[in-house]
């Protein structure tokens, strides 16, 4: 027979009924596999500087010297400012910067969140390089108080000193911005909000004066996190933080150029995500990756090159990590390395990826070869979804358990002619019924729409009754799909039809956020991974089992399982209230997705499986 | 919804090109005429739904209209006028209808000169339309060649895009002239993928008008790539605004994923529309040929 002809046997076949669930599997194993697989050398690459523009490392760095003695000093007059009310040490360092001869402004914000207020005050100067045309600007930064909530003593002071020694060159071809943001987080994201504004309406969250004095379009930004105090401390290595808000990366150009040059001019070891040592094993690649993973899927800002990124400004932190031989002196002289090659570019760095998991300081994983993992993990849904709506066609007498009354029905038959092959089958098994669309549909729009409750309700309340909100959303959870289960009786096929138009709907909306997000994509892919097998039955002990599995691996008990793990010593309540502040002043979508996606989803799948109960009551 | 965000003036032209497809229905060719000429007045392409509301109307008029030898009552078979001497005139209809449009249009452009210094809006406001000037990314398929193009051919390729836009128009009253209806849909169709500002208002007010052939969704064999074609609409819906955001703002992807996004948002749309003229097709040989029904077509 011809292939097509064979193709069209399979129509009515029972084995390719049968076939969805298991591709699902198979896909959500192999998206697992995929990700196992990137620490090897044949799926990653060294990394190399595609611009070449940048001549990483190529020129003498003169940060020495005399500039040691005046970082000691400046570092002595931060110490003595950190000593003060915050009043008096804004007004200090606009005088140092003023003094170094750069025009400085400040800017107040303020973020009012979950009944909390987060204010400061975000100090800046710009030094214009006296031959540029003013049209571009690269960005120091030095937060007064870094990520783990330490006072910065050396950064901000390394970062006043930089300042004044680059005031003193004219090869400056961009005017350079210094930046000392109250904090790690919400200071450079009120900056550069209002840097890309003519100004920001306040609003019940958020308050951002403008800013009274700008530069030209930012190319970069490099920060600096050096909390050692007023005597000093060396340090062993650098730990460089390139994630950025919703997941998005920096160029890693920025990243290999700071890489080249501590590690190949300067001699400073480079780790990332906080791994000091790295023996470049399979399990310290995996660990990397995986920390990576994390920190991407949540969002969340990892320091003050975060809110960045957004803005297609690249942007990387420096932090100094351990005890050892490397002092001030090669940190500043990286950092004016870094800055003359930032200072080569004629345009916004595009030559090298913007999509990247990174293995070590010196491997990467490209796009190509770790975003068929999560689009994987998307198509078990979709599998499933394609079956579940065919199945949702079949007629209900072929899905009906064969009792004897059927032999004495009268079966209607009809020939089925395939090239020169006749075969007589029931009329009802070619026939597709139609199908009831309307009340599927409205439940997944109405269960959708409810989504937006516990979205509101995880980002509105006060700290104080956050916890209370999650588990009056966990309790709702679990009540939920039962109740919609016993109030609307769905048929088999109408069953069929919603699971179908969920798993659909979630397959399209991970396909999607892969793109944006990867990691987001593959860790929601996976947590919602049961959703594709569960199937509504008559039978109350597999019921039982597809409950218990959901319940498990359900969006509030994701929550508590993560503070746990991750956050033991933080308690609930810190953890939601940093997620509702990712919300409300980061603008980070992790929310969103797993209570506008993944629980509407979720709860399809409870009134799916509450609905075989039902049936079976019947 | 899409379109309640955006706040086009399409929600206008749209308003009154289903404002005068109604009043066709009803026989209202004054009115139809006048509500098509404002729809054309604010977007030019509503001026291709002539001939096939043209059409539309002059059916719903044979029908409503009584035979003139009508002896036999209420009780008469002969319901519509179906005669030649019972029609009205087609000459007649067609002067009357494309009159009242000019005169409309006329008063409206007039109307426009009074209001404003000079005639520099006709330019202003026409060419834009016909040359396409504006390339601002759309859904539409326009944008990304004439982007490309050298200048020389520009003109060219105006011109040819047009034609094909055009060129439905006719073909389809002359193959549909049975279900006017079934004409004038398929051609808000044609202008809703093919048009150069494309937008998913348009693509919205199209796809709410399918049902409006809701008695071929009974057809039984027709109406085959349905479930594939919504999948695919629902995919390039969320990955259209994605690549967008990459493209622009995240400056990591370039044009060529969200216009290739936008290419298969087009083609769903187009396999919609190809459904759609099956089914029509269908159901008009089906009530010739009634033992044709439920089987499937073999290409030969």
């Amino acid at each position: 027979m011809a292939l097509s002809a064979r193709l069209l046997a399979l129509r009515g076949s029972p084995f390719l009924y049968k076939l969805p669930p298991y591709l699902s599997a198979l896909c959500v194993l192999v998206g697992i596999g995929w990700i196992l697989l990137l620490p090897l050398n044949e799926y990653s690459r060294q990394t190399y500087v595609s611009e070449n523009a940048i001549l990483p490392g190529q020129v003498h760095t003169y940060f020495g010297g005399s500039e040691h003695n005046i970082f000691r000093a400046f570092r002595q007059e931060v110490y003595a400012l950190s000593q003060q009310p915050e009043d008096a040490r804004q007004a200090g360092i606009l005088k140092i910067l003023a003094d170094s001869g750069l025009k400085t402004a400040s800017q107040p914000y303020a973020y009012q969140v979950a009944g909390e207020s987060i204010n400061g005050t975000n100090v800046y100067g710009i030094v214009q390089g006296p031959r540029a045309d003013a049209t571009e600007a690269m960005i120091l930064l030095a937060a007064w108080r870094n990520f783990d909530d330490q006072i910065n003593y050396s950064g901000v002071a390394l970062a006043l000193t930089l300042a004044r020694y680059f005031s003193r060159w004219s090869i400056w071809s961009k005017d350079i911005i210094l930046l000392i943001p109250s904090d790690s987080t919400y200071g450079p994201l009120a900056w550069v909000d209002a840097y890309h504004s003519i100004s920001i309406p306040p609003t019940s969250s958020r308050n951002i004066s403008a800013l009274p004095l700008k530069a030209g379009a930012l190319q970069a930004a490099v920060a600096l996190d050096y909390p050692a105090g007023p005597w000093g401390q060396r340090f062993s290595s650098l730990d460089i933080l390139y994630d950025g808000l919703n997941g998005a990366l920096p160029n890693l150009d920025l990243l290999n150029t700071a890489v080249s040059i501590a590690s190949g001019q300067m001699g400073i070891a480079c780790t990332l995500h906080d791994h000091a040592t790295h023996s470049d094993s399979y399990r310290d690649r995996l660990s990397v990756l995986a920390s990576g993973l994390a920190t991407q899927s949540l969002g969340h800002a990892t320091g003050p090159h975060s809110a960045f990124i957004p803005y297609h400004v690249d942007a990387i932190t420096l932090k100094t990590v351990g005890d050892g031989w490397h002092d001030e002196m090669s940190l500043g002289r990286v950092t004016e390395s870094v800055f003359r090659s930032i200072n080569n570019l004629l345009e916004h760095l595009h030559q090298s990826f913007f999509f990247y998991i990174l293995l070590n300081a010196n491997r990467f994983v490209s796009v190509g070869n770790y975003l068929p993992a999560a689009m994987v993990l998307a198509g078990s849904f979709t599998t499933s979804a394609l079956g579940l709506w065919v199945l949702s066609g079949r007629d209900d007498v072929l899905v009906a358990p064969l009792a004897g009354g059927l032999a004495k029905q009268k079966v209607e038959m009809e020939t089925v002619k395939l090239g020169g092959d006749m075969a007589l089958v029931p009329k009802r098994s070619v026939q597709t019924i139609e199908r009831e669309l309307f009340v599927p549909a409205l439940l997944l729009l109405g269960v959708h729409i409810l989504g937006y409750i516990p979205l509101w309700l995880m980002t509105s309340l006060n700290r104080e009754t956050l916890a209370l909100g999650l588990h009056l959303t966990t309790a709702v959870s679990l009540i939920l799909p039962i109740s919609l289960a016993t109030t609307i009786r769905l048929t088999r096929s109408q069953a069929q039809i919603l699971q179908s138009l969920s798993l659909i709907l979630l397959g399209a909306l991970l396909a999607t956020l892969a793109t944006l997000n990867f990691s987001l994509a593959l860790v929601i892919g996976l947590l919602a991974s049961p959703l594709a097998f569960v199937r509504r039955s008559s039978s109350s002990l597999l019921t039982a089992a597809q409950a218990l599995s959901l319940a498990i691996t359900s969006p509030p008990v994701a929550v508590y399982a993560f503070q746990r793990v991750f956050y033991p010593a933080a308690g609930l309540e810190k953890l939601l209230l940093e997620l509702a502040k990712g919300w409300s002043a980061q603008g980070v979508w992790l929310l969103w997705v797993a209570w506008g996606v993944w629980w509407p989803a979720w709860v399809v799948g409870g009134v799916v499986v509450g609905s075989g109960v039902m049936s079976a009551r019947r | 919804m899409a379109t309640a965000l955006g706040r086009p003036t399409t929600a206008f032209t749209t308003f009154f090109t289903l404002l005068s497809i109604r009043h066709a229905t009803e026989g209202k060719l004054q009115t139809s005429a006048f509500a098509l000429a404002i729809a054309s007045y604010l977007s030019l392409h509503p001026t291709l739904l002539l001939p096939p509301i043209g059409l539309l109307g002059y059916d719903q008029l044979c029908k409503s209209r009584k035979p003139v030898n009508d002896t036999d009552g209420p009780k008469s078979p002969m319901r519509y006028a179906s005669t030649q001497t019972d029609r009205p005139k087609v000459l007649d209809f067609g002067t009357r209808f494309f009159g009242c449009f000019l005169l409309t249009a006329a008063l409206l452009l007039a109307l426009s000169r009074v209001l404003l210094p000079s005639f520099a809006f006709l330019p202003s406001v026409y060419l834009t339309l016909l040359r396409v000037p504006d390339l601002t990314p759309n859904p539409g398929l326009w944008w990304y060649f004439f982007i490309e193009m050298f200048d020389p051919f520009r003109s060219f390729f105006l011109g040819v895009f047009w034609l094909h836009m055009l060129s439905y128009s006719v073909p389809f009253c002359l193959r549909m002239r049975k279900q006017p209806l079934a004409a004038v849909v398929s051609m808000l169709g044609i202008t809703a993928i093919f048009q150069p500002y494309a937008n998913v208002g348009e693509a919205g007010a199209w796809l709410s008008c399918l049902t409006l052939l809701s008695h071929t969704f009974e057809v039984s064999s027709t109406h085959r790539y349905t479930f594939p074609a919504v999948a695919v609409l629902l995919y390039t819906s969320l990955l259209g605004p994605a690549f967008h955001h990459l493209w622009l703002y995240a400056g990591s992807g370039n044009a060529n994923f969200f216009y290739a996004t936008t290419l298969v948002w087009n083609l769903a749309l187009l396999i919609i529309l190809t459904d759609t003229v099956y089914s029509v097709l269908r159901d008009e040989w089906e009530a010739e040929r009634p033992e044709g029904k439920g089987k499937d077509v073999r290409q030969i």
